[in-house]
């Protein structure tokens, strides 16, 4: 048995993920009911009888939160920006990251959220959630496990359903079912020791984001009529309604949450402000015993440009954020503006290891380039040959260091060989290698003859909207000309690009670095096949995920004996037998080489109005670590 | 007449039905689809989506379905009035459009009367006064206003009254009035704001305007029948402004029904950089997300208004030059 | 302005004394040609005009020669550079003076808080020019290979950023240089495409009405009614990958005057109609006149004005077309450098804010289309067949 409360942040090193077979209580002292403050408009509609009283709107035992700097009062309004329609996950990173379990702000373990506590057997096949008594609904509807298992069986379970549903489970091996009306358990066939991060992570909130009563008056298997009221509603399906109301686009306000702020506008790309008020029966109070959020409203302007945003947040008309604007090329004006702007910046540690992986296509259609891109000679030399500390010259300004597609050193899975081999800039040992190869003759541009006697061209597409990779696209062409390898580079349109990649068209791929702490476990893209976004080594992935499905090709030998290898990390609840056998599947990423990676991201930064308390000075960045809601955003205050 | 302007009609939705295939196909020309552009934008933010799903929502968007069967079903469902549903908004392609029509309109129509405001008077008083110094100012500061590039306009000014007055001037309202019914505070929160993109708009169109009409008129300036009349004593202002000012509008109405689409489309690109609440940005997404049935609506309503545009300039050219005759301007 | 009294006399004294000048040469016996020729040259900003697209012209053809540093050459220590600001007056130690180019070097700090370096010119660090130094490899005209350029600074590793630099270190001077070449060309390429398709068919449909004036009508109607940006995004997105830039740039190219030609042609057509019904037009044809020679000889001459201002508004329509292209994204990509591409590159807030200088390409399309519209004015005035 094991007792955890919210750490203090530790910057330099993240400590393992703690999890496994343990029941996790809830942290803080239970305070007595008459102890609870509630904001001064809740409390004037309670006076006029409009709202129950805030005792009998908390659950029996509300969720204590530490804040971080102090306890803080109400009032006040936290702005920010969306980008055009896609945007929802700014808002599923600010206000609607209310999942069972939950991160820690360091990320370094998965504490209990709307789950009051949760234990995992020894295996991992079993999964039990206990919820808080007397817990509701933002419409004051009471919230128990006939919640979770609606979400659970009649959507995402749910083979008829025609719509989009949370990525990255496998939902024929969960089974969920109702214990009482507060205790779930999920049971699997296969063990998954990554559940519970998963459940955590920006995924894991589709549990408690459907309330039965809104939701299941769409769903056939609640509501016999719904195909009928789909229709009536003017959408083609029940599917269709279901996935528009209660999956996480956030385009209809009228769905009752659990979250801080209650959604009042629809984000359906009309509105231009999205705003999100007091939920008046949210589940948690500071130390004091004063029913949070502090702050009474939250707004997002809708914007169709980010240099509009940039704008704005130089201007001062955006409180916390650093979404699509926090760049490295916006760094200058922003940190000038601070003082006109009355805000500060905080840093982040950005969870990506890489400012760019390239990835040589390794199950090219083309047998030539196969086999050539299939040495790792070949994938050595290419990277010898790429000037990394140029890179980090021209593009970031001297800030950041020559990595490869690696976990970065703050990580406990951090792994040196494999971090730092063929970083050094050698032109030299490169082009002794692809002599090695055979590879000799050279045209009149100086250019490599392959075994067909063809000049070696590389196509690399880069997305046109991410003006980076471009840049430093256009430097390794540069560099690797030196060495007689020609780098054909386009900037295009980037649905393009992935449509190349989909079809396995592609010599090269460019992207991030995803995965680079707490979740390398969960998306190891780069460490071996993982998923669709291992471009390196698509077929193969595809294999990983179902051998039999159109499109995959059978592994190489140490591609299968690390996907055998994550088997048996997935099949371990516990963490330090998961941590060594993941150093294993390293261990073969290593000798690989499977991509090269070029520059370790330096510390990102986030915008935070001047007059904000209990902000995280630091904070990891990264997806399935929505940042900053795992730090608790209804602790955020206004000082003055 | 009647029997002119019914067969109008009916070339008017021929070339509708013309035009919608045009529209179609090169909504499909791109490669991908929506799902591709989906997956790409959901990598962007380091999202994923399972292939079940994918092979799910494919099939709900009958992705896979041949080109034609895919065109027919549109077209049948536009024959209903049903325009489609958008893959990206979630929304019935009807609703967005009424929703955002209005304000599009609004603004397009006032950058169009603010052209031929100016443009107008400038134009006549620089033919007329040609190469004084007024004509000359005229003339620069129409041609600066063609030649910077409205997103580079669009740029300036935000930034300019960013630094000058400490305010951002993007979008049509204030953040309070945003969601707001339409009020007197409302409106004139919205008159605050309309002047920066009916500037930019206007700024462009203003200055082709004013060369045209003046070419055109310094034309007729010097025509014989301009000279009989000032010979006659007829007073200038009254000649210039009864004879040759009409004539000199003939090519210009030829134009005028361009000019709407053309505002629209060149409204477009200022639209994105001051993040106007109208159309464009919206058929700007549709067409990159390949949000097909919006994309498709929206391209077709352009091609309505253009259209009508034109039958409206072809009246009001028999109207204003009676030597061309109905007869001639129509299929004979 | 002339009263109405001395107008009955005179009555193309508001013109002033350019119409007197012309007046007196009416009676002799110059070809319309040097009649057009003259009366360009009466037109001041007209003539100014001219000379400045000469040098665009020069400055295209020859960009290469003079672009004093590789325009597509990354340099990691110069990133946003401002520019050096040249000096042609050298001082000594002992305060003598002589012409010698030159311009000041930079000290350098990077800021690591704000992620940018900081450039201070440094007076005591000059760096002389020289005519004709060798500088990197290219071919004149597309045909001689060199690498000789006009200047350049005497030590070839010295840093020279005349116009600044851009994000990579570039030099603005040479990018634009280059710039210039695509651009113009793009714009004077899509023009005459579109004029010859516009003047004949517009032409065509005009005189002879029927069933090709029908065809022709529902064909411009229909194209027009195709809203321009959609259509090119379309096109030029659905262009395969695997063209070679120079591939892109013609297709560019193309689909710009692909739409250009429809306006054009429709005034054309309205002019026709109108002037169909002339008594001199009908004159002429009565008196056994062949049709060509009617066009030509009456017709085409009472509407060279309009032309020539369409045309000399196309011009730069193409121009911002390709810019507009190049903003969404679509277009003219880099590594090839065109206005637009450069452009693009500069719309943002950074920008704006710390390197104002990267601007410049817009001061550049500001100035050819003032410079091409004030041309293309004279041209009409000059043009115009009742010109006093």
């Amino acid at each position: 048995m094991k007792t955890t409360s919210p750490n203090p942040l530790h910057r330099h090193r993240m400590t393992m993920l703690a999890l496994g077979a343990s029941l996790i209580a809830a942290p803080g002292a239970s305070l007595l009911a008459a102890d609870y403050q509630e904001a001064p408009q809740l409390a004037e509609q309670v006076k006029a009888g409009t709202l129950p009283p805030v005792e009998e709107r908390l659950p029996e035992t509300p969720f204590v939160l530490e804040p971080i700097e102090s306890v803080g009062k109400y009032g006040g309004v936290w702005r920010s920006a969306l980008k055009g329609t896609y945007d929802n996950g700014w808002i599923r990173r600010t206000v609607a990251y209310q999942p069972l379990v939950a991160f820690s702000l360091d990320w370094s373990e998965v504490v209990p959220n709307v789950a009051e506590s949760f234990e995992v057997n020894d295996e991992a096949t079993e999964f039990t959630f206990h919820l808080r008594k007397g817990h509701k609904w933002s419409d004051g509807e009471p919230f128990t496990s006939a919640d979770l298992d609606f979400a659970l069986n009649d959507i995402a379970k749910n083979p008829d359903y025609k719509g989009e549903r949370a990525p990255n489970f496998n939902w024929d091996n969960m089974t969920g079912e109702i214990i009482d009306e507060t205790t779930y358990r999920i049971t699997l066939d296969q063990p998954d020791g990554l559940l519970i991060q998963r459940l955590a992570s920006v995924d894991g909130p589709f549990l408690t984001f459907a309330p039965k009563h809104y939701c299941g008056q769409m769903v056939p298997s609640v509501n016999p009529d719904a195909d009928k009221l789909a229709s009536d509603r003017g959408f083609d399906s029940w599917s269709q309604a279901l996935e528009k109301t209660c999956f996480t686009y956030f385009t209809d306000a009228k769905r009752p949450s659990l979250n801080a702020w209650q959604q009042v506008t629809a984000y359906d790309g009309l509105n231009q402000i999205i705003e999100f008020e007091r939920n008046p029966y949210f589940y948690k109070v500071d130390t004091a015993g004063n029913q949070l959020p502090y702050i009474d409203k939250a707004t997002m302007l809708q914007s169709e440009n980010v240099e509009d945003i940039l704008l704005k947040v130089i201007n001062g008309e955006v409180d916390f954020s650093n979404r699509h604007f926090a760049t490295v090329t916006n760094k200058p004006v922003i940190y000038d503006s601070q003082e006109s702007g009355n805000y500060r910046l905080t840093s982040t540690v950005d969870a990506r290891m890489n400012h760019a992986i390239l990835q040589l296509n390794l199950n090219n259609e083309d047998p030539i380039k196969r086999s050539l891109y299939n040495e790792r000679d070949f994938r050595v030399a290419l990277s010898l040959a790429t000037d990394r500390e140029e890179i980090v010259d021209v593009i970031f300004a001297g800030q950041g260091k020559p990595f490869q597609a690696a976990p970065r050193p703050e990580s406990p899975f951090y792994h040196e060989e494999l971090a730092t081999q063929y970083t050094d800039y050698d032109p030299d040992k490169a082009n002794e290698l692809l002599d090695g190869l055979g590879l000799i003759e050279r045209n009149d541009d100086g250019i490599r003859l392959n075994s067909a006697g063809e000049p070696i061209s590389i196509q690399l597409y880069t997305p046109s909207d991410q003006i980076e990779f471009n840049d430093m696209a256009q430097l390794i062409v540069n560099q690797w000309a030196e060495v007689g390898i020609l780098l054909d580079q386009r900037n295009v349109e980037r649905s393009f690009v992935y449509e190349r990649l989909h079809g396995n068209q592609h010599d090269m791929h460019i992207w991030w670095g995803d995965g680079g702490l707490g979740d390398a476990l969960l998306d190891p893209r780069y460490y071996f096949p993982f998923n669709r976004e291992s471009a390196f080594a698509l077929q193969w992935s595809q294999w990983f995920n179902n051998p039999e499905s159109a499109g995959s090709s059978e592994p190489s030998a140490p591609a299968k004996k690390q996907m055998e290898l994550y088997g048996q990390l997935k099949a371990s609840g516990d963490p330090a037998q998961q941590a060594q056998i993941f150093k294993q599947i390293l261990d073969i990423s290593a000798e690989q080489f499977w991509v090269i990676g070029t520059v370790l991201p330096a510390e990102g930064y986030a915008v935070v109005n001047k007059n904000l308390g209990n902000v995280p000075e630091s904070q990891p960045y990264a997806w399935l670590y929505p940042q900053p809601a795992p730090m608790g955003t209804s602790q955020l205050y206004y000082k003055n | 007449m009647t029997l002119y302007l019914a067969r109008r009609l009916v070339t008017m939705l021929l070339t509708l039905l013309a035009l919608s295939v045009v529209v179609f196909v090169v909504i499909q020309l791109p490669p991908g689809d929506f799902i591709t552009s989906y997956i790409a934008r959901l990598s962007g933010s380091g999202e994923t989506i399972d292939q079940a799903v994918i092979d799910t929502l494919r099939e709900r968007y009958q992705m896979d379905a041949p080109l034609l069967s895919q065109y027919w079903a549109w077209l049948k469902g536009m024959l209903h009035g049903e325009f489609g549903y958008s893959f990206e908004m979630k929304l019935p392609v009807s609703e967005i459009f009424s929703e955002r029509i209005g304000i599009s309109l609004a603004v397009e129509l006032l950058a169009v009367v603010v052209m031929w405001a100016v443009a107008i008077p400038i134009g006549i008083y620089s033919a007329v006064k040609q190469y004084s110094l007024g004509d000359y100012f005229a003339t620069v500061i129409g041609f600066f206003g063609l030649a910077v590039p409205n997103f580079l306009f669009a740029l300036i000014l935000m930034y300019i009254c960013y630094v000058w007055f400490g305010v951002t001037i993007t979008g049509l309202f204030s953040p309070e009035y945003m969601n707001a019914k339409w009020s007197l505070a409302r409106f004139l929160d919205f008159a605050q704001h309309v002047w920066a993109p009916v500037l930019v708009i206007a700024t462009a169109g203003t200055a082709q305007l004013v060369r045209v009409l003046r070419a055109n008129l310094l034309d007729e300036l010097n025509k014989p029948y301009v000279l009989t009349a000032r010979a006659k004593g007829l007073e200038k202002r009254k000649v210039i402004m009864r004879y040759p000012v009409r004539v000199a509008m003939n090519p210009l109405v030829s134009t005028i029904g361009w000019v709407l689409p053309t505002v629209i489309s060149s409204s477009f690109v200022t639209a994105i950089v001051l993040n106007l609440p109208t159309l464009s940005p919206i058929l700007l997404r549709a067409l990159l997300s390949q949000d097909m049935y919006l994309a498709g609506a929206l391209i077709l309503f352009m091609g309505v208004l253009t259209m009508i545009g034109t039958l409206i300039s072809d009246l009001l050219l028999a109207w204003i030059d009676p030597r061309i005759r109905l007869g001639m301007v129509g299929a004979n | 302005m002339s009263s109405p009294t001395t107008t009955l006399i005179e009555p193309s004294a508001d013109t002033t004394e350019e119409s007197s000048a012309v007046r007196g040469t009416l009676a002799g016996t110059e070809s319309q040609w040097q009649l057009i020729r003259r009366r360009f040259r009466q037109h001041r900003m007209a003539r100014i005009s001219l000379y400045i697209l000469i040098v665009f012209a020069i400055c295209a053809l020859f960009a290469n020669f003079l672009a004093p540093k590789d325009p597509l050459k990354v340099q990691a220590r110069y990133t946003y550079a401002p520019p050096q600001g040249l000096h042609f007056i050298d001082h000594d130690e002992n305060g003598d003076w002589s012409i010698k180019p030159h311009v000041y070097g930079y000290k350098v700090e990077v800021e690591p808080e704000a992620l940018r370096r900081v450039f201070v010119i440094d007076p005591s660090k000059k760096i002389y020019l020289k005519w004709f130094v060798e500088g990197h490899d290219y071919k004149l005209l597309g045909l001689f290979p060199s690498n000789i350029h006009l200047f350049g600074p005497e030590r070839k590793r010295d840093p020279l950023y005349i116009l600044g630099s851009d994000r990579l270190g570039r030099d603005m001077l040479s990018r634009l240089l280059l710039g210039t070449r695509i651009s113009l060309s793009v714009g004077i390429v899509g023009v005459i495409l579109s004029l010859f398709f516009g003047v004949l068919i517009g032409g065509l449909a005009g005189f002879y009405g029927g069933w090709f004036d029908a065809v022709t009508q529902r064909t411009i109607e229909f194209l027009r009614s195709l809203p321009t940006i959609p259509l090119w995004m379309a096109l030029a997105s659905a262009m395969p990958s695997d063209w070679s830039p120079l591939r892109v740039y013609f297709v560019i190219t193309l689909i710009l005057s692909l739409l250009g030609w429809t306006e054009l042609a429709r005034v054309v057509r309205g002019r026709f109609l109108a002037l169909k019904d002339e008594d001199y037009v009908a004159a002429a044809l009565y008196d056994g006149a062949s049709h060509v020679r009617v066009v030509m000889r009456h017709m085409v001459p009472a509407f060279t004005s309009h032309i020539i201002t369409a045309a000399s508004l196309a011009i730069p329509g193409m121009i911002l077309a390709e810019t507009a292209l190049s903003f969404l994204g679509l277009g003219l990509q880099s590594p090839v450098v065109s206005w637009g591409v450069l452009l693009q590159e500069a719309q943002n807030i950074r920008v704006l804010a710390t390197a104002p200088w990267l601007l410049a390409p817009g001061l550049a399309i500001v100035i050819a289309v003032l410079a091409m519209n004030f041309v293309g004015d004279g041209l009409r005035d000059a043009a115009d067949p009742y010109a006093r």
